[in-house]
């Protein structure tokens, strides 16, 4: 068990190895907010608080970004051959994939939780306990979006391979969803793939969090954050755990 | 009698239309150094993966101290350790960060951790690398802290792949000597080397095996592979007053396998030169031969290697 936390003191070790997605990401973010949100807010005409919609939207893009660095992550280590060597230590399987995943997931949080402040000093606070209430389910999103992170690189090593998968998961999911304009302004197809997308419940919950009049929060979204990200967690160590016994090199 | 600890029945890797190890059936005693030798891409590295319970093995069984590498494949890890050919670091952490985490999550308290960092980074001159991050070692300093991570270890079972590639000769002696003291101290060393001189070093008292294209070809102690090279030893006998009628005689003798006289030398190829030297002595004094050199020369790993690697080489 000990050696468990050792995993993912290991992940937390190195906090700051990736500083330049760090740094790109955060600058991302912050242009996204201080920028293109009151860019938009002038544009978009309508009775809806478009700025702090699109904040609320960005940050869930944020907290999915950094969950997907696992990707990357697992991708370079099995290049690397670092995972031959984590497979050779006294632990087991399981433990070693829980590990993983829950040092990217304590990671993902770290990154976004100062962004989350400067979010919630753009948008206001809202209601405090609602926000308090999502934050669970939150984590429990980023947790099951490193664990897709973690199924994605299990596959491919290679970085143009997994640039065109993350590209096209990105571009269908986050078009895809009520991140940066609400379902009302989808077309009907749009509206029923956005129905099952995480990205839109996960902003959805963060709106409401937020307090927005528009946003109610519906046990449909609180189910749909729970499973889907169950299902991830389940499967990435599925997958995980089958691709390390079966070899990676094959 | 000699206890085994890695037992091997019929081991097969295969990677699509290669098989890496091939039906391999191998017992390794407890205590001892059992150098791998083999050409690259005989199947060493993969046979470590297996044992290591990186891969999973195609058909076959292994057994490590009694434990199944697939089934309690767990507790394997509990008494393994591994060196990798290739260093497998984390590229921003720097040794003592490496080799600290490492050490405790290998179980050593952190007293015993210090020390054993502290002995290992002195012998292996690791000192220019202080600080630095790995990405920024050179190719040389990654290798010293890969084999640091299992000497500082001390695991039961050492597999040790290619250890000191790329090292220098003063470093070379020193990890030969500290792998040494691993096993002197009860570990058991499952070693792949392609060099002679480290397989000559570190099997010298115990055994090897030549592997290629996945099978185990020859295994036995050095001096027992060595003897069977018919012809092997060679004495090299130096005189003015060489008479072609004595290679008659010699030949008689059933070690010698063949005799070549060149001028003032004759070169006796012979098997286990020792049984039989000081008979040839004689029969050379008897004849009057005046005897300015006799040398005996046994044949090396090299030789070994080639014999048993070489229809497969060409």
């Amino acid at each position: 068990m000990s050696n468990f936390f050792n995993i993912i003191e290991r992940d937390l070790k190195r906090l700051w190895n990736y500083k330049i997605f760090i740094f790109t990401n955060t600058l991302t973010y912050l242009v996204q907010i201080f920028v293109y949100a009151f860019i938009l807010d002038f544009l978009v005409s309508s009775e809806l608080d478009y700025m702090r919609f699109y904040a609320a939207g960005v940050a869930i893009l944020t907290l999915w970004s950094f969950g997907m660095w696992a990707a990357w992550e697992i991708a370079d280590e099995r290049s690397e051959g670092v995972i031959d060597y984590h497979l050779t230590l006294p632990l087991s399987r399981t433990e070693y994939i829980l590990g993983r995943m829950i040092g990217g997931t304590l990671r993902t949080i770290v990154y976004s939780i100062p962004l989350f402040f400067i979010f919630l000093f753009v948008t206001g606070m809202g209601s405090f306990v609602n926000l308090l209430s999502i934050f669970g389910l939150l984590f429990l999103f980023s947790f099951g979006v490193t664990g897709l992170g973690v199924i994605i690189g299990s596959f491919t090593k290679e970085h143009t391979k997994l640039s065109f998968i993350l590209g096209l998961i990105d571009a269908f999911l986050i078009r895809l969803s009520t991140i940066y304009y609400p379902e009302y302004a989808m077309d009907y197809w749009m509206q029923f793939i956005s129905r099952i997308n995480p990205l839109t419940h996960a902003s959805d919950l963060l709106r409401w969090g937020l307090g927005f009049p528009d946003n109610s929060i519906t046990l449909y979204s609180i189910l749909f954050i729970v499973i889907f990200s169950l299902i991830l967690i389940g499967i990435a160590i599925r997958v995980y755990s089958k691709r390390l016994e079966g070899g990676l090199a094959t | 009698m000699k206890q085994s600890i890695i037992e091997i029945n019929n081991l097969t890797k295969r990677f699509k239309d290669i098989v890496a190890v091939d039906n391999l059936t191998l017992e390794i005693y407890e205590n001892e150094i059992f150098g791998l030798l083999g050409p690259n891409g005989a199947g060493k590295t993969t046979l470590i993966y297996m044992l290591a319970t990186i891969y999973r093995p195609t058909s076959g069984t292994a057994h490590i101290a009694t434990y199944d590498i697939v089934e309690q494949s767990a507790k394997v890890r509990e008494l393994i350790g591994v060196s990798f050919q290739e260093a497998k670091l984390d590229w921003s952490l720097n040794y003592n960060e490496i080799l600290n985490w490492h050490a405790k999550i290998c179980g050593l308290s952190k007293e015993e951790r210090q020390k054993r960092i502290k002995f290992i980074v002195e012998k292996l001159q690791l000192f220019d690398a202080k600080g630095k991050p790995a990405y920024k070692l050179s190719g040389g300093q990654k290798k010293k802290i890969e084999v640091a991570k299992i000497l500082i270890q001390r695991p039961k079972i050492a597999f040790i792949d290619e250890p000191t590639a790329f090292l220098d000769p003063h470093i070379k002696k020193t990890i030969w000597d500290l792998i040494l003291e691993l096993r002197d101290e009860g570990s058991t060393v499952l070693l792949a080397t392609n060099l002679m001189r480290e397989a000559e070093v570190l099997c010298k008292n115990d055994r090897i095996a030549i592997m290629n294209q996945g099978k185990i070809i020859k295994s036995g102690s050095p001096a027992a592979l060595k003897d069977t090279i018919p012809g092997g030893d060679i004495i090299q006998v130096q005189s003015r007053n060489l008479k072609p009628e004595i290679e008659k005689e010699l030949t008689n003798i059933p070690n010698i396998v063949d005799i070549r006289i060149n001028d003032n030398q004759m070169l006796i190829y012979l098997n286990k030169a020792e049984d039989v030297a000081s008979t040839i002595l004689q029969i050379l004094l008897q004849h009057g031969i005046s005897v300015e050199k006799f040398q005996m020369s046994e044949p090396t790993l090299d030789d070994v290697f080639f014999r048993y690697t070489q229809k497969f080489l060409k």
